[in-house]
């Protein structure tokens, strides 16, 4: 119990000490020579690989690594619907999971949590706007999403893959829809952040585009950002997400080419 | 461009609550990253493209010209030595850094400036991230080896990549990892053996002496046997301190003896200060260590010398020879020990670079003592081949470490600073030790700069209030530069005033985070020193563009009050305005023009109106119990060329000094209230907390040798106490008494108000005012500058930038402001002390001075007329002192002649010139006359003051000399 009490008094010494060190020091996440820690440049996405057909008794799934996230997602559907089937359009369900390894420390709880909730309830209402859902009256499409390793923003991946999934049921979509985060640190922009840029207090900004029509689907920023730095922000966020797109775009070609034996 | 190959780093980390977390990171290896050689033909060329084509440094030992690759342990340890011009063509691998950063932020520091001057070529090698220079650790070897291994392979990389065209030497200190490179037939040297063969002596001095390089036997000097205790590993210190065994404290070495010291201990409810005596106690503490300390049984405490040791050399008196032979602490008298502790182990050392000169050794010798200027600092013993060139300069010296064998530690020589004596140099002395930042401004800091012609545009005329025809005034010290304050006012039609204060606009020029931003933050303020000015800005600012001058158009940030003509405030308000001075007067004018019944022109009404509100303004703060505190303030008169001092003046005080000064309060503290209201998490405020009433004892033990009852609990209480203690015989005493209380204070700070949880603790004791902070001298103040952005974000008259609300960064930068504040008042103290040697150097004179202090040996002299404090000691020639000291009255007696406190006394001044290093001024004393101890008279030649008119003062501005407690 006695151990705890110099931590605490510490405190008001930080504050009297000339020490500089302590905002100098916490390690840049960008060096001065303009490489990121893990050796990006700060416009530069991570790692991104996709194959697709990976359950075969899905309509449609997609299994996607981007960094070190790794994620699987299943389309089912369109059915016939159960007690909302007089409806016009198909209806859009999501169930987000995790796995209890996919976090570094174990994690007890793998759904149903507020975080996963919420997570859920965006990605059915990004997709309830891109798919053509009016195609499918009466029906439901299910979105089944799980992580197998989380890196940082599970939302982003998510979307991304299941766009992936969608256009491998063949369901028709208004466009394909990318989400990518970018952060403001050290007076830069820097795109698509891991968990350890995550990890700092600095302003975020998730952006969920649809890079066709240049529609923002959903955009989410929690933090104080001055107007001047947001404009940058959603500029950098926006060519991130075209870079994704290509990316994408490139995944299902291949596929196809591979598929029609071309 | 990122190659497909993408490594993943594992590691196994342990968090607080004891889980073991496996974490992963990415790392994308590129084939994009430049070698930074011009002679290359593969990589994209420019500007960061540095290393030339063709260079040759002029060394024998590789004769044609090549790269040199560092390895970390040549930048931990000689980093002095890459300072050198001679270093050019270095590539500095992105692993050396991160290890330099990781083991020694200062160094990382100076290596990067280094960097980032073009010139030196220096060229950081981004080698983590590239393909070809990536290496894995091997299972089994140790992070280190594999470091050694990655910067070989460095040298390996560039031999291939650029054809072997330029030669690349490897320099490491690391023996092991030379001769690796070499077997991998890589060139690699040690420093030392690359260095000594250009030939250049003074280089080799500049060289950090390996622990094993140095021979114990060949020592300078009578040799005593110091063996000091080990120190303590660090793991164990830091499980001692969780334990409570060890006690964790800043180290302060007693200016007086060596041989005493304080701890000034963190986190310890039981002790603020322990006290450290001998020499294995200390064991190599060096002043300013953070260190470890383990508290003494209490049979085991001593009682500090309470004897003021002069510094002579090696005349330190019986007793302390002896207590550093025996290496045994004085056994004190019971009732006065104090809590006593020694240090077993050093957290962090703070060596800095030390000023000084060389002891005078044999002829011949290879090491040689260097005697810091500072004298809570030990000897040094450097190493140096040039100590026959260095004997009459001043030398600056870094200390490397210091063996548990060795009676001083080792060092190297940096520098010379100049000839020993001379102004120039003495004045490079007080800057350095004061670590005052006083370099030409570099050209980014220039670059910031508006261009000349400067003018007003349209744009600037619809975002600012109109000032111009406003009859505004400024008054400040003749000869004054960076005026930053003006002030106006008028009657407005319902018969109230409207009262003004304009503050030059720096914030408009000075942008934040711009190069210019970042240096004057890290100048922090103006220093004056009495016959230079080391300015925050660059004068263009400073001195023109910023400076409020008379006639001219300037941008201003106004605080203007409506008040009522009995100086109640009715409405305040603040915008940022053009205004255009009527007139740029000194103190003196203005006091002729207010006085002078026969002009009644504006600026004379304006300058009543100001004065009445000043005076009702300076009572009402008063009656609050605002102290009038003293400190002597002199001015020196200095020779228009050589600016030697010429004669000395007591600084006048006249009443437009403190009407400014009222409204100068009343304007910051108007501010502070308006910050804090609109930021309260991240306003940047001053305050200056009141003392602990135990300061006062000094201060109440001296009144009362008069009879005068001192009370302090409040400051009010101080303020009519030391109002009451007048004796009407003696008119200096009640100015001496509030010396002394001024010696009782707390320093005032700067702070965060995020920081601090209570409003109680903003309180400004010395103004009695319950919130304050800095606005009127955003020139020569840094935290004005601070106070101005959040102002005018506040208000909408600026941007916003990031950092404006990071209460972390502005406490930071309020901690290094008050450290440079600390450091600009010694600084200025030092130079008068300077200038008061130089001033006294050819004068023998005889002067009417009081007692203002008595010590065990000695008594402390004040003379009103130079501000000076001089001790005399109670010594006759021989040295054998004299006087019996009687504590409770505070008397000395010498030959039934009994001196009190405060007594008028003669003294004899006159500068004693045996000590080169510390010239000092000598008194005797002349009345009252004691046989034996007194000197006589000399009557002519006793004032110089009225033989100069004709001479200029110089600008120093608000110089305040307070001695130090």
């Amino acid at each position: 119990m006695d151990t705890s009490s110099p931590t605490q008094k510490k405190k008001p010494n930080e504050l009297t000490s000339t020490l500089t060190t302590d905002y100098i020091s916490g390690f840049d996440l960008i060096s001065i020579e303009g490489y990121r820690q893990d050796g990006r440049k700060p416009d530069e996405l991570r790692h991104f690989r996709v194959s697709f057909n990976v359950v075969s008794d899905a309509d449609g799934s997609c299994y996607m690594e981007h960094g070190n996230c790794k994620l699987l997602a299943t389309i089912y559907g369109p059915y016939e619907g159960e007690s909302r089937s007089n409806q016009e359009q198909a209806v859009i369900t999501c169930d987000f999971s995790m796995t209890s390894y996919c976090v570094s420390e174990r994690r007890l709880r793998t759904f149903g949590d507020m975080k996963s909730q919420k997570l859920q309830m965006a990605i059915q209402r990004v997709f309830q706007q891109a798919v053509n859902t009016e195609t499918y009256p009466k029906s439901q499409i299910d979105i089944h999403l799980k992580i197998l390793q989380s890196d940082g923003n599970d939302y982003c991946p998510c979307v991304n893959a299941t766009t992936l999934a969608f256009i491998n049921a063949g369901i028709p979509m208004k466009d394909f829809v990318c989400s990518s985060t970018v952060g403001y640190i050290q007076n830069k922009c820097i795109i698509d952040l891991n968990q350890q840029e995550e990890q700092q207090k600095s302003p975020q900004l998730t952006l969920t585009l649809m890079p066709q029509r240049n529609d923002i689907v959903a955009l989410t920023c929690e933090s104080r950002v001055h107007h001047d730095i947001y404009n940058d922000m959603l500029d950098a966020a926006t060519s991130a997400n075209l870079q994704l797109f290509h990316l994408m775009k490139q995944a299902v070609i291949n596929q196809l080419k591979t598929a029609l034996h071309v | 461009m990122i190659d497909d190959t993408r490594r993943l780093n594992s590691f196994l980390r342990k968090t607080r609550r004891g889980h073991v977390l496996k974490i992963t990171h990415e790392l994308y290896l590129r084939t994009d990253i430049p070698c930074g050689s011009n002679a290359c033909q593969q990589c994209t060329i420019d500007e960061s493209t540095l290393l030339d084509k063709h260079m040759n440094n002029g060394n024998s030992l590789v004769s044609t010209g090549h790269y040199l690759l560092v390895d970390t342990n040549v930048v931990l340890q000689q980093v002095d030595l890459l300072e050198d011009p001679l270093f050019t063509n270095v590539i500095v691998p992105q692993i050396v850094l991160d290890e330099v950063r990781h083991k020694s932020l200062a160094i990382y520091k100076r290596i990067r400036s280094v960097i980032s001057i073009p010139e030196r070529k220096f060229f950081v090698f981004i080698n983590e991230f590239n393909k070809n220079t990536f290496v894995l650790r091997k299972p089994g070897e140790s992070p280190n080896d594999r470091n050694d291994r990655a910067i070989r392979k460095i040298s390996q990389f560039y031999n291939e990549h650029l054809k072997q065209q330029i030669p690349i030497v490897l320099l490491t200190d690391d023996i092991a990892n030379r001769d690796l490179a070499r077997q991998e037939g890589l060139l690699a040297f040690s420093l030392k053996e690359y260095v000594t063969t250009f030939n250049r002596p003074e280089l080799l001095d500049r060289l950090v002496l390996k622990e094993e390089s140095f021979d114990l036997e060949k020592d300078i000097g009578k040799r005593k046997e110091i063996i000091f205790p080990e120190h303590v590993p660090l793991s164990e210190v830091q499980r001692g301190i969780k334990s409570g065994r060890y006690l964790q404290g800043t180290f302060q070495a007693s200016r007086e003896n060596y041989l005493e010291a304080n701890v000034f201990v963190q986190d310890s409810e039981k002790y603020n200060q322990l006290f450290v005596q001998g020499y294995r106690n200390l064991n190599r503490a060096v002043h300013d260590d953070i260190v470890a300390v383990e508290v003494l049984q209490e049979q085991e405490w001593a009682t500090p010398f309470s004897l003021v040791i002069d510094d002579k050399d090696d005349d330190q008196g019986d007793l302390v020879i002896e207590q550093e032979e025996t290496g045994l602490v004085v056994p004190g008298v019971s009732s006065k020990k104090t809590a006593s502790c020694r240090i077993v182990a050093i957290i962090k050392r703070n060596w800095r670079q030390y000023c000084g000169i060389l002891q005078e050794s044999l002829p011949g010798a290879k090491f040689h003592l260097f005697l810091p200027h500072e004298r809570r600092i030990p000897k040094i013993r450097i190493e140096s081949r040039q100590a026959e060139e260095l004997k009459n300069s001043r030398v600056m010296v870094q200390i490397d470490h210091w063996p548990r064998l060795s009676r001083y530690p080792q060092g190297h020589f940096i520098k010379t600073l100049g000839k020993l004596g001379d102004k120039e140099t003495e004045n490079e002395v007080i800057l350095a030790e004061n670590d005052i930042l006083h370099h030409e401004f570099p050209e980014a800091v220039l670059d910031c700069l508006p261009k000349l012609p400067w003018t007003i545009t349209a744009e600037d005329l619809a975002t600012r209030v109109d000032l111009r025809e406003f009859c505004i005034v400024s008054i400040d010290p003749p000869g004054c530069t960076d005026i930053d304050d003006a002030l106006h006012c008028r009657t407005l039609e319902n018969g109230n005033y409207e009262c003004g204060v304009h503050i030059a606009d720096v914030t408009h020029f000075v942008r934040p985070n711009t190069a210019l931003d970042l240096e004057a933050r890290e100048r922090g303020t103006t220093v004056y020193l009495t016959d230079r000015r080391i300015d925050m800005l660059p004068v263009l600012l400073s001195g023109n563009l910023c400076s409020l001058r008379g006639g001219e158009e300037r941008f201003a940030f106004s605080v203007r009050w409506e008040m009522t003509p009995d100086a109640k405030i009715v409405h305040t308000q603040f915008h940022k305005s053009i205004i255009k001075s009527k007139s740029a007067m000194t103190y003196e004018q203005a006091q002729t023009i207010k006085d002078d019944s026969g002009i009644n022109d504006e600026i004379a009404q304006s300058l009543r109106r100001l004065h009445s509100i000043a005076a009702q303004l300076r009572k009402r703060r008063m009656d609050k119990g605002a102290l009038v505190l003293e400190s002597s303030e002199v001015r020196f008169q200095l020779d228009t060329e050589t600016h030697d001092p010429l004669s000395v003046m007591n600084k006048e005080l006249r009443e437009t000094n403190w009407l400014v000064e009222e409204f100068m309060l009343l304007a910051n503290i108007s501010v502070a209230e308006k910050i804090y209201e609109l930021f309260p998490d991240c306003a940047c405020l001053r305050k200056h907390p009141a003392p602990p009433i135990s300061n006062f004892d000094p201060l109440v033990k001296a009144a009362d040798t008069k009879g005068f009852l001192i009370k302090a609990n409040t400051g009010k209480e101080l303020a009519d106490s030391l109002d009451q203690a007048i004796l009407s015989a003696h008119p200096y005493f009640n100015t001496m008494l509030r010396m002394l209380a001024t010696r009782c204070m707390m320093q005032a700070v700067y702070f965060c108000s995020g920081f601090e949880s209570d409003m109680k603790n903003f309180e400004h004791y010395g103004l009695a005012t319950p919130i304050y902070t800095h606005f009127t001298s955003p020139i020569r103040r840094y935290s004005d500058v601070l106070v101005h952005r959040l102002l005018a974000a506040g208000i909408n008259a600026d941007a916003t930038f990031p950092d404006l609300l990071n209460k972390r960064v502005l406490q930071q930068i309020c901690n290094n402001l008050n450290y440079r504040h600390r450091m600009a008042q010694y600084a200025a103290r030092a130079s008068v002390d300077l200038h008061t040697h130089l001033f006294f150097k050819n004068m023998h004179t005889d002067e009417d001075g009081y007692v203002f202090g008595v010590r065990k040996n000695a008594l402390q002299i004040l003379l009103p007329r130079y501000g000076l404090e001089t001790t005399l000691f109670l010594r006759d020639k021989e040295g054998k002192s004299v006087g019996e000291f009687n504590e409770e009255e505070a008397t000395q007696t010498i030959n039934n002649m009994t001196i009190h406190m405060f007594d008028p006394v003669t003294v004899q001044i006159s500068v004693d010139t045996n000590n080169v290093q510390r010239q000092r001024i000598q008194i005797h004393l002349v009345k009252p006359f004691i046989d034996g101890f007194s000197v006589s008279p000399i009557i002519k030649n006793k004032t110089t003051l009225e033989d100069i008119d004709d001479t200029i003062t110089t600008p120093v501005k608000r110089l305040k000399v307070k001695s130090s407690k």
